[in-house]
């Protein structure tokens, strides 16, 4: 009986807290949970909330500008614009490695990028090169002022197309 | 004793002569002539500039050919980028208007630009070539074994440090080499895990444009320059402490 009341008191003893312990872990504690928070906070900001940047929706010229069966490149859009009889169909020039703009090879009939030598074909699927995904059809539609509107981040399937 | 405050020419004169700049030359010269084998170790580490040289060391470290002194030329060549990088400074600005023209007025229109401009681009490159070669002596002299393994780690984030001041400086001139090579390596950040959240983090947006730039200005100017110097400090430091530079048994 005595013997495990001792044995009791010890225990108790070894896990009471003395005032110095618990000083030391409040103050390691509170370092480094500010600390924590700092670089937490630090790596948050890293990431901007507001953005500068252009719109993804971006305006062209009028759908009367283009001529049947054309090809035209924007360059500061990265897209080509193709006409055919039926209506429009816009695909990104970003090419899908390593986002250089594609070229249009007329002798070629194929997407030809300068940077790595993927090769795509005129519906944008990958004919050789580095290149892991064909290329990207867009969203295109007509604006009440008979221009074309494309959304470059609205992907759709390459027998999308916008019907005038 | 008695005349303590009557002005004595002679002995002013002759204090100003010779007790000043004797007491001025002792105060930052702290050892004797180094002619014994005490003033000659004093000489080197009582020196804040000298005290990361070893007093003694082994005859092979100094022959050229045990190390190409390639970690040396590394280090020279830094230290050479950081005064004329810290020179481009005063005529470059991170903004995405004037960053071209300002590196055209470098080399068109600012006295020595071309040059230092030049210095810095070739040093760089240089600096990239050394820190390779560098760790390719280390290789195959066998350094990189106890007690120096800690030493390779080191060696290593002082590599990608020299890549990434290296990559972050390539945007700068804000040319078409700039744009694509930029372009290029962002994207190659999205092929790693968490993809396009890294790409958006080092470019501060979704396209390569003002807050690429000044995200890579301030870490090819500041954060990286500072890590840089620290590394190296830490380098040469464990150099000293496993045993000076490696060698053949003693
Ligand atoms: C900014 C880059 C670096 C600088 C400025 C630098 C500088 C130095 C210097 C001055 C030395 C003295 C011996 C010599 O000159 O060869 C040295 C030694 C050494 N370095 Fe580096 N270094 C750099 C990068 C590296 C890298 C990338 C590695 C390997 C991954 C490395 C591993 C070592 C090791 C293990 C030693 C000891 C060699 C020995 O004792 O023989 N260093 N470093
Ligand atoms: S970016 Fe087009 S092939 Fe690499």
């Amino acid at each position: 009986m005595e013997n495990t009341e001792n044995k009791k008191n010890n225990s108790e003893e070894e896990l009471k807290l003395s005032r110095r312990n618990l000083f030391a872990i409040a103050g390691w504690g509170g370092l480094l949970t500010s600390m924590a928070a700092s670089v937490g906070a630090a790596l948050r900001f890293m990431f901007p909330n507001v953005l500068y940047e252009p719109s993804p929706i971006v305006k062209l010229g009028k759908t009367s500008d283009y001529a049947e069966g054309s090809i035209t490149f924007n360059e500061s859009e990265r897209m080509f614009i193709f006409r055919d009889s039926t209506g429009f169909k816009v695909i990104s020039a970003i090419c899908t490695h390593l986002r250089c703009t594609v070229n249009w090879s007329e002798i070629n009939n194929r997407f030809e990028c300068p940077c790595h030598g993927s090769v795509f074909s005129t519906d944008g699927k990958v004919i050789s090169g580095p290149a892991p995904k064909p290329l990207e059809w867009l969203h295109v539609k007509a604006s009440p002022d008979k221009r074309l509107v494309v959304n470059k981040n609205k992907v759709v399937d390459k027998n999308y197309s916008l019907i005038v | 004793m008695e005349n303590k405050n009557k002005f004595d020419l002679r002995e002013t004169l002759s204090y100003f002569a010779f007790e000043v700049p004797v007491k001025l030359y002792r105060s930052i010269i702290r050892h004797g002539y180094p002619d014994s084998e005490k003033n000659k170790s004093l000489l080197i580490f009582t020196n804040f500039f000298l005290h990361i040289l070893p007093v003694k060391v082994r005859k092979h470290t100094v022959k050229v050919r045990y190390s190409y002194c390639m970690g040396g030329i590394t280090l020279l060549l830094f230290i050479i980028l950081t005064i004329t990088g810290g020179l481009l400074m005063f005529y470059y600005v991170p903004s995405t208007e004037k960053a071209y023209q300002n590196m055209k007025d470098l080399e068109f229109a600012v006295s020595f630009g071309v040059f230092l401009r030049n210095m810095h681009r070739w040093g760089a490159h240089g600096m990239v070539a050394t820190v390779f070669l560098h760790m390719c002596r280390v290789f195959y002299t066998g350094a990189y074994k106890p007690p120096r393994e800690f030493n390779w780690v080191i060696g290593v984030i002082l590599l990608v440090s020299t890549l990434f001041l290296s990559f972050t400086g390539y945007l700068l001139p804000w040319d078409q080499l700039a744009f694509w090579a930029i372009t290029v390596g962002a994207t190659i950040a999205s092929y790693a895990p968490m993809g396009d959240l890294q790409r958006f983090v080092l470019l501060g947006g979704n396209t390569v444009d003002q807050g690429a730039l000044i995200r890579f200005y301030v870490a090819h100017v500041f954060l990286l320059p500072l890590v840089t110097t620290l590394l190296i400090g830490v380098h040469l430091w464990r150099v000293r402490k496993d045993g000076g530079m490696s060698g053949p048994p003693l």
